[in-house]
């Protein structure tokens, strides 16, 4: 699974090559195989000095972990042993091919060479591995298609890293070498490629040992059957003769096929000799050499190109959980404006008796009057209902009323669950301390809080009635809604309503 | 172009978790203080967000604001002197000495929005609409920046959006942005910073590269997660613990029970380290999840049923095994593997496993692996723990809430990926495999590609 990246980064990353990104895979590697990510901050932070994007800091941060250079090293190696072995897997298929060709064409002297075991020999083999490889190619691109080769590798890896610690650099760079060839892009097609090189080296061996011995020896071809016919072999003979036709090569007509039959003795036609064997060449190169040669220059291509366009899936677990060390998504905290004040108490009116005569103000300060009960219900007391204020205006009507008729104390009825806030304070520390007014606070509403929470914004409210200069006598919790009878005899004592 | 990160004030009334939507947009744990307690934040402090390694936009959260009633009277005072208009007037005010230090807060959340691009009002939707509100709406919207409310705390219940959005209309604030930064919403942050796009023009780009990464970065974070995930169900699936016959079956039991539940731990920590969450983070969230670790194994009765698995009737040792492991000989898995139709290697490979089993059968050897119930627990315990982390916001503090786990797993067979898995030992890496063929093993790829999409479409398919 190849991520596609944006636009942007396929533009940008060509600051990068295929072994940087390789030694990205072989740490991640590493890192997986390990509880936990190498822990290494410079690295982290020479990746987001040197780079804006995901993909290339990881790469960054691969190459300066203090495991980079070994693993390069161990790479850079993999790379050698790689291009090696394909050398020698090449000379060796040449080899293979000139002794095959040397083989079928090694008669008693005199005695014709049986022509289609001899294409039989040499193409055959190849063109099967052809088909299975395109077969494999068509239906299930990703899978090794070179089982065989894949199997010797691994085998060779595994000799070449006995012995060495898990952690060896060496085998991360192998793992990472095979997560390459296993994957689909370059790794695939570089496979491809090498299996093609070395099958048609095979073939340039067995064609040219082939054009090499028809050049120095006589050789008469034939053909010989237990089971068929002469119509099939003249049938199958024209059919091979198709595209070599068309490129040149001469090929056995009817009559030369008909007359090429062996029939245990005498000489065959000597002018099909040279037929028979520009078929043999026509054969070879054709259906052997040059798919073979195509298929190889179409996956060298593609494998460079595939190069230059591969990047790091950063949807693997191995990479998606740097994004939080190499891509952070936010700096934080610096203090823009610093705090230099200090909670003041602000000054307060000498305390005051609440009064004994006349109606006590009450107002809901920033709540909804509970409906069932407002005034609220303490009995003996005349209520001055001034209604609720919870904004400038209502604020300014309140000090208003109050102003112009004075009353002997006020009832401030607020939500126990809500936030005091400086406003609050100041409003009831006006009241006490500009209009000379004792207040009372009547905390409500809450029933319906859970007790730490209740306790914690109790707490809150009867600083801020002391900051506001009200004594915590005056401060009472009662829920309006449902009354307790404690909290409203405390109100009724305090008020001096009668019991 | 690098333009110059868009300035965003915080403002609004105090404990209405201004400091908390800062540290949801940044996902950083530590910004700041966050608590229930009054005028808990007392500098501005900022806070950048970057996209593609840019600094994009800055946060920069203020005290509350406690008396803008208070603070409006006094400046009205000052306003009919002759040639006072209400800019010159707050910047005087801000710069001078807040009546001797009686606005401070007030003048420094001021002072940000005047030198910010725009202001962010953060209101608690679960307050009642009060007057004071609207006062304090109107001294900022005196300071001649675009204000955008943000209605936090959405999704608690005793929130009152409908309210708010109706009174935020009547004063001309139509573009209001929801946000919650207990429950992360995928699309809230969405539409918070499209909110602002509407407003602020200039910012457009800077605004919609921000969406983009933001995007792209979920995107990944849960392909990411379930690419992890299903690692570790092939794993589960391929694990096979061979024991000869005559030998301790229970001390086999008890290895297979141990490594898989290893795993699984592990498993859990990469994917709080991928969302960038500690491993005691979630002790509070309703999930049975302490210090990054499931307290039941997957094995355990009790652990299938806390996640809705039918238990089929008794908890005795002999069921709870019955459960977790399944015996299997060599030749039920033949026919399977063969009849999936593996590549031409796979099937040659597969001919030599198949061939190893059936001479294991032979000689008495017996195969233990995990069975399908405990298979589906690790596929359900792990998806919502993906979920959960996708909508934990990093403010939350107190238990979330989320809707029991998804049904997908619970009941029905297990996805073709998996079975494939079950007929391939060579495919899981707690066996002690060797790494290099493991993971070059195209097939096995293949299928943890296969069960990692159908993973993330579970994953996506889920608000």
């Amino acid at each position: 699974m190849v991520s596609d990246g944006s636009e942007e980064s396929l533009a940008t990353n060509h600051r990068f090559g295929l072994s940087d990104r390789l030694l990205a895979e072989a740490v991640r590697l590493l890192e997986d195989s390990r509880e936990a990510p190498l822990d290494e901050p410079a690295a982290e932070a020479q990746s987001r000095a040197r780079a804006d994007d995901f993909e290339s800091r990881i790469i960054i941060r691969a190459a300066r972990l203090s495991v980079g250079p070994s693993i390069r090293a161990a790479l850079h190696r993999m790379a050698t042993a790689v291009g090696t072995a394909t050398i020698l897997g090449i000379l060796a298929a040449f080899l293979a091919g000139t002794g095959t060709a040397r083989l079928m064409f090694d008669t008693a002297p005199a005695q014709p060479v049986n022509f289609f075991s001899v294409l039989a020999a040499l193409l055959g083999l190849p063109t099967l591995a052809l088909a299975a490889w395109l077969l494999l190619m068509l239906f299930r691109p990703g899978l090794p298609s070179f089982n065989l080769f894949g199997g010797l590798a691994v085998a060779a890896a595994r000799l070449g890293l006995r012995g060495a610690p898990p952690n060896a650099p060496a085998l991360q760079a192998a793992r990472a070498t095979g997560v390459l060839f296993s994957g689909s892009g370059p790794g695939l097609w570089l496979v491809g490629g090498i299996s093609h090189a070395i099958w048609l080296s095979f073939l340039c061996g067995a064609t040219l040992s082939v054009l090499f011995l028809l050049g120095t020896r006589q050789y008469d071809f034939v053909w010989e059957t237990t089971i068929l016919d002469a119509d099939s072999y003249r049938a199958i003979a024209d059919w091979l003769a198709v595209v070599p036709n068309v490129m040149g090569f001469p090929a056995p007509d009817a009559a030369q096929v008909a007359t090429s039959q062996w029939t245990g003795g005498g000489l065959p036609d000597a002018g099909a000799r040279r037929a028979w064997a520009g078929l043999l060449i026509g054969c070879l190169l054709i259906y052997g050499v040059l798919p073979r040669g195509l298929l190889l220059a179409i996956c060298l291509g593609a494998a460079w190109r595939g190069r230059a366009r591969y990047r790091l899936d950063t949807t693997r677990i191995g990479f998606a959980r740097l994004r939080t060390r190499l891509m952070p998504t936010a700096h934080a905290g610096r203090v823009v404006d610093a705090n230099s004040w200090d909670a003041r108490d602000d000054t307060t009116g000498p305390e005051r008796p609440l009064g004994t005569v006349g109606p006590v103000a009450v107002f809901a300060l920033e709540i909804e009057p509970p409906v069932s009960s407002w005034p609220p219900p303490v009995p003996g007391v005349e209520w001055r209902d001034l209604g609720t204020v919870d904004d400038r205006a209502s604020r300014h009507r309140l000090f208003a009323e109050i102003e112009a008729v004075p009353p002997r104390a006020a009832l401030a009825v607020c939500a126990l669950a809500a936030t005091p806030d400086r406003g609050v304070q100041m409003l009831l520390s006006d009241l006490q301390a500009r209009h000379r007014v004792p207040v009372v606070l009547v905390l409500t509403g809450g029933s319906g809080l859970d007790a730490t929470r209740g306790a914690r914004r109790l707490d809150d409210w009867r600083k801020l009635a002391e900051h506001a200069g009200i004594r915590s006598e005056r401060v009472v919790e009662v829920d309006l809604d449902r009354p307790a009878a404690d909290g409203i005899d405390r109100l009724a004592r305090l008020l001096g309503g009668t019991a | 172009m690098t333009a110059s990160p868009l300035r965003l004030a915080v403002v609004g009334h105090t404990n209405t978790g201004k400091t908390s939507l800062v540290r949801t947009l940044t996902r950083d744990i530590g910004f700041g203080e966050v608590s229930d307690r009054p005028a808990t934040t007392r500098h501005a402090e900022a806070a950048v967000l970057l996209a593609d390694g840019r600094e994009m936009v800055e946060l920069v959260d203020t005290p509350g604001l406690e008396d803008p009633i208070g603070l409006y009277d006094h400046l009205a005072d000052r306003l009919e002197a002759p040639r006072a208009d209400w800019p010159g007037l707050l910047r005087e005010f801000v710069d001078g000495d807040h009546d001797g230090g009686r606005f401070e807060q007030e003048a420094m959340a001021l002072r940000q929005v005047l030198a910010c691009d725009a202001a962010l009002y953060v209101i608690d939707a679960r307050d009642r609409v009060l007057g004071k509100y609207r006062d304090e709406l109107d001294i900022l919207g005196r300071c001649a920046k675009p204000v955008i409310p943000v209605l936090n705390f959405v999704a608690a219940g005793r929130s009152r959006t409908p309210e708010w959005r109706e009174q935020l209309s009547r004063l001309g604030l139509h573009a209001v942005a929801e946000f919650d930064t207990v429950v992360l919403d995928a699309g809230s942050e969405q539409r918070l910073f499209e909110t602002m796009r509407v407003l602020l023009n200039g910012f457009r780009p800077t605004l919609d590269a921000l969406i983009a990464d933001r995007a792209r970065i979920r995107a990944d974070l849960i392909a990411a997660a379930a690419d992890r995930l299903a690692d570790l169900l092939i794993d589960a699936a391929a694990f096979t613990v061979l024991v000869p016959s005559g030998a301790d079956q229970d001390a086999a039991l008890a290895e297979l029970r141990r490594v898989v539940t290893e795993r699984e731990s592990r498993c859990v920590a990469d994917l709080l380290d991928l969302f960038g969450f500690r491993p005691d983070d979630l002790d509070s969230d309703a999930l049975p999840l302490r210090n990054g670790q499931w307290g039941l194994d997957p094995f355990n009765p009790e652990a299938l049923a806390q996640f809705g698995f039918k238990v089929g009737g008794g908890a005795a040792v002999g069921a709870a095994v019955g459960l977790a492991v399944d015996v299997a000989l060599g030749g039920m898995s033949l026919g399977l593997a063969a009849a999936l139709g593996a590549g031409v290697g796979a099937v040659a490979s597969g001919i030599s496993a198949q061939g190893q089993r059936i001479a294991d059968a032979l000689r008495g050897v017996s195969e233990l692996r995990v069975g399908p119930e405990s298979l589906r627990l690790l596929a359900a315990r792990q998806t919502h723990l993906i979920e959960v982390l996708l909508r934990r916001g990093h403010a939350a503090q107190d238990r979330l809430h989320l809707p029991a786990a998804s049904g997908d797993w619970i009941s029905g067979d297990l996805p073709a990926p998996l079975i494939r898995a079950r007929a391939h030992p060579e495919w899981s890496r707690l066996a002690a495999a060797d790494p290099l063929t493991v993971e070059v093993d195209s097939a096995r790829l293949a299928a943890q590609r296969d069960l990692a999409k159908l993973l993330h479409e579970q994953l996506c398919r889920r608000p």
